[in-house]
């Protein structure tokens, strides 16, 4: 067995510890650093994931897997932690959240999507799952004085604890009808191209709707927008980067590896949370006057987008799923950053009416805002349009016109309430009243790399895209 | 080379005047100016290398994603010559003109113009179709901001109303893009989006219907067509004075241009199902917007309305399907994007004074401001389409075609250019002659020297298409014809009740001998 | 009728139900049994909740000191901990010094989080 392989999750772990030792200890000056402290543990856990890529590895007999499909979404994670971390401090002191434990929570929350995105096992499966989702439910709580906050957590863990419930309930359901919970033996019993027993069939559905509550897919979704709108900003940028992509990316990996979508009644539902979570989180978003709530929203609807490419299947659509995960993931980790930067009271979050105006006092910001709405609301030439574009390509090759087209008119309407930010800002005027926006150099940094790479991964889509189907490859 | 200059050169102008301080408006004014009068100098170049009739040329292929057939690929034909022509020089003329107006954040003003200028060029030359959607869409966004930051009072409204309207027809063209190309995929097991290419085979046409309905959605949005037009009024009563110039002179034509480029040879024997009733909406678009434009109250809305009714003439030039009509509404969407685009600058160079655009609080100008009063008169002219000025000659042509295919429908659009002269004159009656109703009136300042500078070339050109139309013409035609044979090659096998035969030749790739002694053009559209 | 209790009977759920079925009945039998035959002669006294022959004042929906839950807490740690370390005794053997290893990082990280504990103040009773 070579631990080098899993020394990734081995340094988050280790990190994580270590940090909530040092927070206890260290005094006020040295807890100023925990923030650089976590940016370089991701950093090294990143360096440490990409050193031997290209190797398959199976590790802990046949718990946890080390493949180019956990390179390539672990990167995703540790960058958009990576993101939404180094801008964190000032933020998080204005909201009066800056607490050490965030860091260290951080660390853990990280181990466990790595965790998840590599598990081989139904076991791994769901203790990555907890380890991901246990300091979740505190960083939602972390402004202990917010009743918002706090109703967040509460939340957020109710529906947590609801969501792992069934997953376990499902994974039982697929040991009883295949006799294992290796990841690789299901593959190996489950047949390709014809149905299997209803109890493998309703443990699989049970897994999807446990997997479909982490990634917020309708009817799955409500605790999302008051987890997103409670928790403190920048605490909600690292909600939208890192679980929705490690919930897809198991997702992705059971769909392909373990189940095929061979059964029609799964391939309906399926395609029904997709339709549901394009259609709900679009039209809700369009209602909202908070902008974070707006944002929250539509990271249902992008839920559903991404889940058109799981609908489809095959090499090439599902890495297109990765590759719409990395565009979103740019833009919403950069527009939440954003946010928390413009945000001025602690209790009330953004509304649309305090951007006005804001576009003369803050241009850089709204601009790059700007950019970011417009790659969610896939106008191109940006990321978040190519991926769309590729995504609605593949559907209609495969003969999902009714999706596609339920799609192309959630997209029109999405483009309402994305522009509503930018017309309050640039067009209308507001009080100027704009006591101390602080632009941190990590703040910079966020917005100058989710910007870049917005425009990167759009402008030249060929390598990421290669790179994502590379991924998921060996699946087929 | 020279049509991937003409495309990214202002988005380089754009990145300097960025760099520029933003306390300098004078310098950003000036570098903005230079920018696109160099871009209008270099793109006459192309008038001069154009080889009349030779399909698609100055042709730039790069792929830019190979796995999906995704390329940057340019050229210009016929069609497009002079609709480029028409864009730089508007936009050139644009920039100077909002010298005066824009005062305030003029580094985005400007940026967000050279942008669109990227945009606009590129929709034209695109022959790719994904790269024709990324520029259709990127001309969205600085109009989107054009009009909400610098517009009107109601801007916001205006701005919603253009953005989802334009959308939403755009959505569903890229629905209908992906889907051709699947289509094309099928047949010659390629993925290209490259329209050389596409044109090469024919769509089923059990799927032509509704491609082309998505296709002319699109199109018929931003032409805008009768039940689709309100946004156009909104959009224009609130841009400011540069934007109406390139919202009516360029942005409309992107809908006529996709007709003519996209979707009447690529769907033929599905226009030709459709053709009664793009008829019926251009001739009610025609008399409906004379109509209302008869009872605005704002000039600038009863020039705005005024658009409607030409589009109409330019989609009823589309529907005769002969060369004459065809001819006739490409030169017409021409003179349009010259007649307007001035009626609007002066419109704007009236309103900078007075502040207000209400045909009521005007009249007697002609006393007051002569000179004006004459440039105003001689554009007038040439958008009721006076003999010997542009307007004449493209609807002649227009209702020449008409007259021959449909004649019930040119005579109706006949009423139309009666209804023009109506509501111009009658404004101009209001506006210009009599004595000077209202006191604030009497000491307005003539135009000023930059201004008839601007005004100068657009006059110039009103005439010399009047007076001697056929450069343009023959340019245009060879192009126009390929477009033509290819409805009539349905038509005709439609009318001998061959469709099954056709289906069957259609479907597979004719081999290339025989298009090649087919159209000798072939060999020019492929790429250098 | 037959057909189906026959189908049922072999099924392996019946023991299970059968097992439902006798063990509820056997819990109401005996509070029903007991009901009959014992004498019921209730008083306001008899009818007071027991707290160890005080008598009882307030209510019984009060708030615990929250220290509770985190001691509570802290109990939970330590009581993961013998279960984890009885059957690594038994087998320690066997194992030999991965075992040892092992069971190190696992203390280990019980101290740290009792170190953190105890600098958070956890272990104060204020």
């Amino acid at each position: 067995m070579n631990l080098s392989l899993f020394s990734p999750q081995i340094v988050l772990g280790i990190g994580g510890t270590l940090l909530f030792l040092f927070e206890a200890f260290a005094s006020e000056r040295g807890r100023s650093f925990l923030p650089t402290l976590t940016l370089l543990i991701l950093a090294l856990s990143g360096v440490l994931m990409w050193k031997s890529y290209g190797e398959i590895g199976v590790l802990f007999s046949g718990m946890v897997v080390y493949d180019r499909f956990f390179v390539f979404f672990g990167t995703l994670v540790l960058l958009g932690s990576f993101l939404a971390v180094s801008f964190s401090r000032p933020s998080l002191q204005q909201q009066d959240a800056f607490r050490g434990e965030y860091y260290a929570l951080v660390l853990f929350s990280v181990l466990g999507m790595t965790l998840l995105i590599s598990a081989a096992n139904m076991i791994i499966v769901f203790l990555g799952m907890e380890i991901m989702s246990l300091p979740l439910y505190i960083m939602a709580a972390m402004r202990r004085g917010s009743e918002r906050s706090v109703e967040a957590g509460a939340k957020y863990f109710l529906m947590g604890a609801f969501a792992s419930g069934f997953l376990l309930y499902g994974i039982a359901l697929v040991y009883g009808a295949t006799g294992t919970l290796s990841i690789e033996e299901i593959a190996r019993v489950w047949p390709r191209g014809a149905g299997f027993s209803s109890l493998g069939v309703a443990g699989m559905l049970l897994i999807v709707i446990g997997l479909a509550f982490k990634i917020a897919a309708v009817p799955f979704h409500m605790w999302e927008p008051d987890a997103y709108e409670g928790a403190p900003t920048a605490v909600t940028a690292f909600f939208a980067a890192g679980p929705k992509i490690a919930g897809f990316a198991i997702l992705l990996r059971l769909v392909s590896w373990a189940f095929s979508f061979s059964d029609p009644v799964i391939l309906r539902i399926v395609w029904m949370l997709a339709a549901l979570s394009m259609t709900v989180g679009n039209f809700l978003a369009l209602t909202q006057s908070s902008v974070k709530r707006m944002l929250a929203y539509s990271g249902i609807a992008h839920a559903g987008y991404a889940l058109v490419g799981l609908v489809v299947g095959g090499t090439v659509a599902i890495g297109l799923v990765g590759y719409y995960l990395l565009g979103y993931l740019l833009a919403s980790v950069g527009a939440f950053a954003v946010i928390a930067t413009l945000e001025k009271s602690q209790e009330r979050s953004l509304s649309f009416a305090d951007c006005a105006g804001k576009g003369k006092t803050n241009p850089g910001l709204t601009l790059v805002l700007t950019l970011f709405l417009i790659s969610l609301a896939g106008i191109p030439p940006v990321a978040g349009f190519v991926a769309k574009f590729y995504i609605f390509e593949q559907a209609l090759q495969h003969g999902f016109v009714w999706l596609v087209i339920i799609a192309a008119v959630n997209s029109i309407v999405s483009v309402y309430y994305y522009l509503r930010t930018p017309v309050y800002a640039f067009m209308k005027t507001g009080e100027e009243t704009n006591p101390d926006i602080r632009i941190s150099a990590g703040l910079v940094f966020t917005l100058v790399v989710a910007a870049l790479g917005t425009i990167i991964v759009g402008i030249s889509p060929e390598y990421f895209i290669k790179l994502a189907s590379s991924s998921v490859m060996w699946f087929f | 080379m020279i049509i991937t200059f003409l495309i990214f050169w202002p988005l380089v102008v754009a990145a300097i005047i960025a760099l520029i301080r933003g306390d300098r408006p004078d310098h950003i004014r000036q570098a903005a100016l230079a920018g696109t009068i160099i871009e209008f100098v270099v793109s006459t170049y192309l008038l001069f290398a154009f080889k009349t009739g030779a399909g698609y040329q100055f042709t730039v292929r790069w792929l830019w994603s190979d796995t999906l057939g995704v390329g940057y690929q340019v050229g210009i034909d016929g069609i497009s010559l002079f609709l480029v022509l028409l864009t730089t020089l508007l936009t050139a003329i644009s920039v100077w003109a909002s010298f005066g107006a824009i005062q305030e954040r003029v580094k985005g003003y400007f940026i967000a113009f050279l942008v669109l200028e990227t945009g606009m060029i590129g929709t034209f030359c695109a022959t790719d179709l994904f790269l024709f959607y990324v520029c259709w869409e990127l001309m969205l966004l600085p109009m989107y901001f054009l009009i909400g930051i610098w517009g009107g009072v109601n801007r916001i409204y205006a701005t919603y109303k253009f953005v989802i309207y334009t959308i939403t027809g755009s959505l569903f063209m890229l629905v209908a893009i992906i889907y051709t190309a699947n289509i094309i995929h099928k047949i010659a097991g390629v993925w290209t989006f490259d329209l050389t290419v596409w044109m090469q085979y024919s769509i089923p046409t059990a799927n032509q219907l509704w491609l082309f309905i998505a296709f002319a959605l699109a199109f018929a949005i931003k032409v805008p067509m009768f039940p689709l037009h309100t946004w156009l009024p909104d959009a224009h009563v609130q841009a400011p004075t540069a934007g109406s110039v390139i919202l009516a002179g360029v942005l409309l034509k992107m809908g006529t241009y996709g007709f003519l480029r996209f979707a009447i040879p690529l769907f033929p024997s599905a226009f030709l199902d459709a053709l009664p009733v793009i008829l019926v909406l251009a001739v009610i678009g025609i008399i409906y917007g004379a109509l209302v434009a008869m009872v605005q109250k704002d000039i600038k809305s009863l020039v705005a309305y005024s658009s409607v009714s030409h589009l109409g003439f330019v989609m009823l030039g589309l529907c005769a399907l002969n060369t004459v009509g065809f001819a006739g509404s490409l030169l017409q969407q021409i003179n349009h994007g010259i007649s307007t685009g001035a009626l609007f600058l002066l419109v704007g160079i009236i309103y900078e004074r007075q502040h207000t655009r209400l045909i009521a609080d005007y009249g007697g100008l002609f006393k007051v401001v002569p000179v004006f009063s004459i440039y105003f008169m001689i554009v007038m002219l040439s958008s009721i389409g006076l003999p010997g000025t542009n307007g004449f000659v493209g609807e002649f042509l227009i209702l020449l075609g008409a007259f021959r295919s449909h004649p019930v429908a040119a005579v109706l659009g006949t009423a139309g250019i009666v209804l023009a002269a109506g509501y111009m004159l009658w404004m101009y009656q209001r506006v210009f002659f009599g004595q000077v109703t209202n006191p604030k009136n009497e000491n307005i300042t003539d135009m000023t020297l930059r201004e008839r500078a601007i005004l100068v070339p657009l006059v110039i050109i009103i005439f010399a298409i009047g007076i001697y139309p056929k450069p343009i013409l023959e340019r245009i035609e060879p192009a126009l014809n390929r477009v033509i044979d290819r409805v009539n090659a349905v038509q005709v096998v439609e009318k001998t009740k061959q469709d099954e035969l056709l289906s069957t030749r259609n479907t597979y790739p004719p081999p290339a001998m025989e298009t090649k002694s087919a159209d000798p053009e072939t060999e020019e559209e492929q790429p250098r | 009728m037959s057909v189906i209790l026959g189908s049922f009977l072999v099924s392996e759920y019946a023991a299970v139900a059968v097992f439902l079925l006798v063990g509820t009945g056997i819990v109401l039998f005996t509070f029903g049994l007991a009901k009959v035959i014992r004498p019921s002669n209730p008083t306001p006294i008899k009818l007071e909740t027991y707290e160890c022959g005080e008598t009882p004042y307030g209510t019984a929906e009060i708030q615990y000191n929250v220290r509770f839950y985190i001691y509570a807490l802290l109990f939970v740690i330590f009581d993961v901990e013998a279960i984890f370390l009885f059957p690594w005794a038994l087998v320690y053997r066997s194992l030999g010094l991965f075992a040892f290893v092992e069971m190190f990082i696992f203390i280990a990280m019980l101290v740290f989080g009792l170190f953190y504990a105890w600098k958070k103040g956890v272990l104060k009773w204020v």
